[in-house]
This record gives C-alpha cells, structure tokens and sequence, in this order.
C-alpha cells in the first residue's frame, strides 16, 4: 500500500521536475560568454582575498600594539587579561570548531 | 567517451588553460542550473550558486581525483553550497525565507503563462529538509545511487537510504 503511494507520489514529483526543467531551458551561455564569466569571478576572488587579509593585519596589529602598550603601561591587568582570555579561548576555539563541522567540505 | 573528454580538459585546465575549463562547464552548466533550480525553486539563487559552484570547481581542481565523473564533483560541490547557504540563512535567522520554500514570482508567472499545474506532491516536498530533498532528488530523477549520493553528501549510503525513506514517509503523512 506504501510503496504504491510512494511510485504514485514519485510519478507526480518527476512530472513536476520535468516542467521545472523545461522553466529552466535557456540557450547555453557561449564560449566567449563563460570565459568573461570566469575572468570575472577571478577578479571577484582576488579582491575578496585582499580584504580579508587587510582585515587580517589590521586585527594583527591592534592586538599586537595592545599587547605592547598592556606589557609597559599595565602589567596587572595584562595578565589578567591573558589569564582571562586562555580560560575563554578553549570555548571559543570548541564553539567555530562546531561550526566549521557543520558546514560542508569540498568534495574530492 | 563523455568522460574521456572531460579528462582531457581537466587535464589542460589543470596546466591553466581557462579556455578548457570554461569548454568543461559550459558543458555542464545547463544541467547544473536546472539541478539548482530544483532545490532553490529560484532562477537568481540558482544562478549565483552556479556561479559559486564555477568558481570553487576551478580553485580546487586539483583536489579532483577522477575516481567519479566531474558531473557527480560538481553536483557534490553545489549540493553542499546549498547546504551551507541554508544553514547561513537560519543563523541570520531569515525564517521567512527559510521556511517558506515556494517558486519564486518570476518562475511562477512562468509556468502559469505555459498552463503549468503542480501536484500537491511537489509543495509538500519542497518543505522537506534540504538534507532529504537532495537524495530523493537525485535518486529518483537523476538516477545516481545511494552509495554516489552518499559520496556526493559526505555521508554512508545506509544514511542516505533512510534520509530517502523518511523523506517519503513525510510525504505520505503530509
């Protein structure tokens, strides 16, 4: 009883995918058309890089010059401060592992 | 033969020639779009996945080890993008769009301009989850499986048949 409403629900889903295909029929983008795609997916890619390794040595900086300014200004509350962040640091480290697991890997 | 040709111009991509890879995924791109549409029933989000899904086939070609065919990689890479985009839009919290998984304005007007009617069937799956959807997607439209599909979701094949198992089930009690 099952599978014959499974086939049937089967059958109405593949004449549904089918029409979804025949919506989604478009002339294929030419040669020259994937080409400039691609090129510009490259250009798209290396500003992204750009950014975040701005961002990267502007974090790095800051923490560093904190850092510094911490060591000669206030050495109490910088060791607080690096006590504090290795008990948070584990925490933080399980949570962005957590969610890195979650989001898929590329398939090779 | 279709394989063999695509070993070639992996192999020319691989040695940097863009003009191999771009023949490569024009081949594909049709049936990649069509396969995204399928999932996100949205023809601009299907377009910038297949975009990302270029991009990301071009960056780790290396990581293509031929063992299956570069159509099965490349719907393994989409499949998980998709996968991604939605979990992005559930921590954005975006539950409207998350949860209310209907054509889009523009396929719509679409198929009603065509006469199109859709079965009661196909709304009903398409509020299954997207880790449902897929296989039953691609095992029963596309032929692949359950141990492809499995490679294609990084999961084992007894897990993708009881996803599909279920997944049925959900559409019988719907």
């Amino acid at each position: 009883m099952n599978m014959k409403e499974d086939q049937e629900q089967l059958k109405a889903l593949k004449r549904d995918w089918k029409q979804l295909d025949e919506l989604g029929d478009c002339s294929p983008a030419s040669l020259m058309e994937m080409k400039a795609q691609l090129a510009s997916l490259k250009v798209k890619q290396k500003k992204k890089l750009y950014r975040e390794l701005c961002i990267f040595l502007s974090i790095a900086v800051f923490i560093l010059s904190m850092i510094v300014m911490g060591i000669l200004k206030q050495p109490s509350l910088f060791i607080a401060l690096q006590a504090g962040a290795s008990l948070l640091a584990p925490m933080v480290l399980y949570v962005l592992f957590k969610r890195k697991k979650q989001e898929g890997k590329v398939y090779s | 033969m279709d394989q063999e040709e695509d070993l070639v111009l992996i192999q020319k991509a691989l040695k940097e020639d863009d003009d191999a890879f771009a023949q490569l995924f024009q081949k594909y791109d049709s049936f990649l779009f069509k396969y995204l549409l399928k999932l996100t029933l949205d023809e601009e989000m299907s377009r910038d996945l297949a975009q990302e899904t270029m991009l990301r086939c071009y960056t780790h070609l290396t990581s293509f080890k031929a063992e299956s065919k570069f159509s099965t990689w490349m719907v393994s890479i989409a499949s998980r993008l998709y996968i991604d985009q939605l979990r992005k839009q559930k921590r954005e919290r975006k539950w409207m769009e998350f949860m209310k998984r209907n054509l889009s304005r523009q396929l719509s007007w679409q198929a009603n301009t065509r006469g199109m009617e859709w079965s009661d069937a196909f709304a009903d799956f398409n509020q299954l989850e997207a880790e449902a959807r897929i296989p039953i997607l691609l095992h029963h439209y596309y032929g692949y499986t359950y141990e492809e599909i499995g490679e294609i979701m990084g999961v084992r094949a007894g897990t993708v048949k009881s996803r599909v198992h279920y997944g049925l089930k959900q559409l019988r009690k719907e």
